[in-house]
């Protein structure tokens, strides 16, 4: 038992690993600027006092550090690009480095542009050279030649220092520029951000929201309460009646009835969830369609009255979530009474059933006594499956309806980039996923002990 | 081969029994053709004692086979001047904005139109585009969808779930030298994989072509050493912490994640997409049904008379595991159908722009009002799971 029990730890815990590095590495590939919102504000300012306050910036949420344990780069990159900022020169930079030059040459580089397009001097030479294309140009081939046909045309050219140091530094680059595509193997320690984002979660803190400011885990402790009551609400009542229902169509003795019933839960079941919110909301929650259509509150919750007595405040809620929990539980209760009901049957002509009628038990102890406890397997494995697929049902019941639960607070920090907290979130849901598969393997092995005789 | 062929018919013939099989094969002639059934351009028109073919010459066109029409120009169709003219059933493509209709009109309100045929029998949108129109076109959007990224999921589940039930049963021995070869060269391949994407892929083919050429010399001269140490490749083991990683993280939230990549997707992209999240579960069937077949008799049998492995997977072991995956096909293609509206519906799947199902369910909640715009899309998107459900409950049946 205890090897069983370190083994499946064991597992849980690699699959665990292994999705927080594809998240991680998903948010590492979004394209854009990874601290954004803030060149709108330094619209105005000087492009060193940008630089400097981005660095700011990048450095309070840890961007400066290198991205992962180690890295493996040409042999003329730096250890750690991180460090270059902000994100326009690092592509920049990137993008010189690509194309085989030294890194300390393209700083050199870059600071010779830097003091070229401040001279003022050199503004005067308006000709034969596009200034504001300058900084994002990379082939520094024909810019060289660009630069040499001015300085060769003007006898004014020659005497600019700083047009004489770029023209040097790019001559610098060319000569130092390798072909060589060789990796080099850099080890970087544990200071570096994947670790440091990992660790800040194992300690249950995983930052502030980008966006807000706010820590992400009040904002989705506050989310979770919702999505929390909707789960269960669902998954209580669907399974609740469901198998209630599944057992009563297994001993209906009307067969057209029964006939009847199966097929309309088919139907159900083949209605997708955000369908029939649409329907929902579109005939009952207005007046359109005549007064009587008009039997539950308009989407959104209203903000509810906090001094109010608890049972008042309680019906406000139930108001506004009758219509979310009806969708969600409807659509599972036809799934696990069928299933219920299925299993039943399969079971009515075995072997020890009939032994039991032979005996002479009672209809209702052969059903509950003989044939219950063998339905239970399957009905383990869809309520452990039903858990992910709930999550994933309330997030779209959530985005219709307005709820603040955790499915609208992914929805909306994936629409911003607020990174923090989708994190945190998908690790969240993943993990209770991961929970709910491990109690799956215990309630198999308690509801199945041939399971534990076999291993 | 001939009874095989006849096997195989026989499939399909006691598929084509039930009617749920002939709704689906409605839905896909529908997704073919819808092009002739809504359409602004002529089926066949006449112009100027010339004849055209446009709605054809589209679809043509679209697909860059022929050029458009010098003469002609592609819109204003309704005002042109026809000699003769044959129109599809319904005058309007999906995106024809019916100036004179707008502003949600309903089925059954008057319409300011000129004939029977101009009229909006499943009422128009808030630019006045036609309902039905819109339903014919989202038919193709999700049969398309659907449909090929389960072949997708498909082809990669079977690549992926015969092979790692294939090591577990006959499992592949290599020696730490091989072992050690093959880890630097799928480094090497990724090392340059990247460095290609950012730079130039000439240094990958380089890379690429020298270890080809060291596996070739490496592999002709193994044989002469006899090399002890033996080491069992992990990949069944490797591909197993892989699947239940992917299975940890509910699709819907996996696409969310996905969806801050690329924005919004393309159909091609929604495809893959799509695939990339079925293909878990079906290699998680595929092997336990493999590793069930490969465990009996007769695949010992067909070893032991010296059939190579790839004959055993594809005439041993594929066609058993087929029918009974063909189940698991047709229920996913029905969840393949609803993931992708419940995005379009929520506004993050295609391009705003592309009419879905989901799409036109979007609208309805803008006005509520418009009730054909909430029921028409969802009927007949309810109605292709419906008899996917169907079929697959029934072939679930016969099978048994």
């Amino acid at each position: 038992m205890i090897n069983f029990i370190i083994r499946h730890i064991f597992g849980a815990l690699l699959s665990l690993w292994i999705i927080s590095m594809l998240i991680f590495f998903l948010s590492k590939a979004v394209p854009g600027d990874p601290v954004s919102g803030l060149k709108e504000i330094n619209e105005g300012s000087y492009y060193l006092d940008y630089e400097k306050e981005y660095k700011q910036k990048a450095t309070a949420f840890g961007l400066n550090l290198p991205t992962f344990y180690f890295s493996l780069v040409p042999r003329n990159f730096p250890k750690n690009l991180n460090e270059v900022m902000p994100f326009e020169k690092k592509n920049f930079v990137k993008e010189l480095l690509f194309q085989g030059y030294q890194y300390h040459d393209i700083l050199q580089y870059e600071g010779a542009l830097d003091s070229f397009l401040y001279d003022e001097e050199a503004l005067k030479l308006k000709d034969g050279i596009e200034f504001d294309g300058i900084k994002s140009r990379t082939d520094l081939l024909n810019l060289q030649k660009e630069l040499n046909s001015i300085k060769e045309k003007s006898e004014a050219g020659q005497g600019i220092i700083s047009l004489s140091e770029l023209s040097n530094s790019i001559e610098n680059l060319n000569g130092n520029k390798t072909m060589s595509t060789f990796p080099v193997f850099y080890w970087h320690g544990f200071n570096n951000q994947y670790h440091q984002w990992l660790s800040s979660l194992l300690k249950g803190k995983p930052g502030n929201s980008r966006i807000d400011g706010k820590p992400v885990a009040k904002k989705i402790s506050r989310a979770l309460v919702w999505t929390v009551f909707l789960i269960l609400i669902a998954i209580f009542f669907s399974y609740g009646f469901g198998i209630l229902l599944g057992i009563f169509l297994a001993s209906l003795e009307k067969q057209s009835l029964r006939k009847w019933i199966e097929k309309l839960f088919f139907g159900i079941y083949a209605i997708p969830v955000f369908w029939l919110a649409t329907l929902m909301l579109v005939f009952f929650t207005t007046k359109e369609y005549g007064a009587w259509t008009n039997i539950f509150p308009s989407v959104g919750l209203a903000p509810i009255d906090n001094g109010a007595p608890w049972y008042s405040r309680l019906s406000d809620f139930g108001k506004q979530l009758i219509l979310p929990c009806f969708i969600l539980v409807i659509h599972n209760l036809a799934f696990v009474s069928t299933l219920v009901k299925r299993n039943i049957e399969s079971y009515k002509d075995s072997g020890f059933v009939l032994m039991a009628k032979a005996y002479g038990f009672k209809k209702r102890e052969i059903l509950w006594r003989e044939i219950f406890p063998h339905t239970l397997l399957p009905i383990i494995t869809s309520i452990t499956s039903a858990i992910p697929t709930a999550i994933s049902g309330s997030l779209v019941i959530e985005i219709i309806f307005n709820i603040p639960g955790v499915g609208r607070l992914l929805f909306s920090s994936i629409n911003t980039g607020d990174w923090p907290v989708v994190f945190a979130v998908v690790m969240l849901i993943a993990l209770v996923t991961i929970i709910s598969f491990f109690t799956a393997e215990f309630l198999y092995r308690w509801a199945d002990p041939r399971i534990k005789q076999q291993a | 081969m001939k009874k095989e062929m006849s096997e195989r018919f026989s499939f399909i013939r006691r598929i084509w029994k039930y009617p749920a099989a002939r709704v689906i094969s409605i839905f896909l002639l529908i997704a073919i053709l819808h092009p002739f059934i809504a359409n602004e351009r002529p089926i066949y028109c006449k112009i100027n004692g010339q004849r055209y073919f446009p709605a054809m010459h589209q679809i043509t066109t679209n697909w860059g086979l022929t050029q458009w029409y010098k003469d002609l120009d592609n819109f204003a169709w309704k005002e042109k001047a026809y000699d003769s003219k044959i129109m599809p059933l319904i005058p309007y493509s999906y995106n024809t904005i019916d100036s004179r209709n707008p502003k949600y009109k309903s089925p059954f309100a008057s319409q300011n139109i000129d004939n029977i045929w101009q009229r909006h029998w499943l009422g128009t949108d808030a630019l006045g585009r036609d309902v039905m129109a819109g339903i014919l076109k989202g038919t193709e959007i999700a049969v398309r969808i659907g449909f090929t990224s389960v072949l997708f999921a498909c082809i990669i589940a079977l690549v992926l779930g015969l092979s790692s039930a294939f090591t577990v049963r006959f499992p592949i021995k290599v020696n730490i030298i091989t072992a050690i070869l093959i880890v630097i060269t799928l480094l090497s391949n990724g090392y340059y994989l990247w460095y290609g994407l950012n730079a130039s892929f000439m240094m990958f083919f380089v890379q690429f072509f020298s270890w080809s050429v060291i596996w070739i010399v490496y592999l002709i001269t193994i044989k002469r050493f006899n090399l002890k140490y033996h080491f069992i490749f992990p990949f069944d083991k490797i591909l197993i912490r892989i699947l239940e990683a992917m299975k940890s993280i509910p699709s819907l939230i996996f696409i969310l994640a996905c969806l801050t990549l690329f924005q919004s997707f393309s159909i091609n992209g929604m495809i893959t997409l799509l695939a990339f999240i079925m293909w878990p579960s079906f290699t998680r069937y595929i092997r336990a049904d493999a590793l069930k077949i490969l465990n009996m008799d007769y695949i010992t049998a067909a070893k032991g008379y010296g059939a190579s492995n790839l004959r055993i997977l594809w005439k041993h072991v594929s066609p058993k595991v087929f029918t009974s995956l063909s189940v698991l096909i047709v229920f996913a293609i029905a969840s393949a159908i609803i993931i992708e509206s419940t995005l379009s519906f929520l506004g993050i799947g295609l391009p705003l722009e592309q009419v879905s199902w989901g799409s036109l369910l979007k609208e309805a909640k803008l006005n509520f009002n418009a009730w054909w715009l909430a029921v028409f899309p969802g009927i007949a998107m309810f109605i292709l799971i419906l008899s996917l459900n169907m079929l697959g409950e029934q072939i679930q049946k016969f099978k048994r």
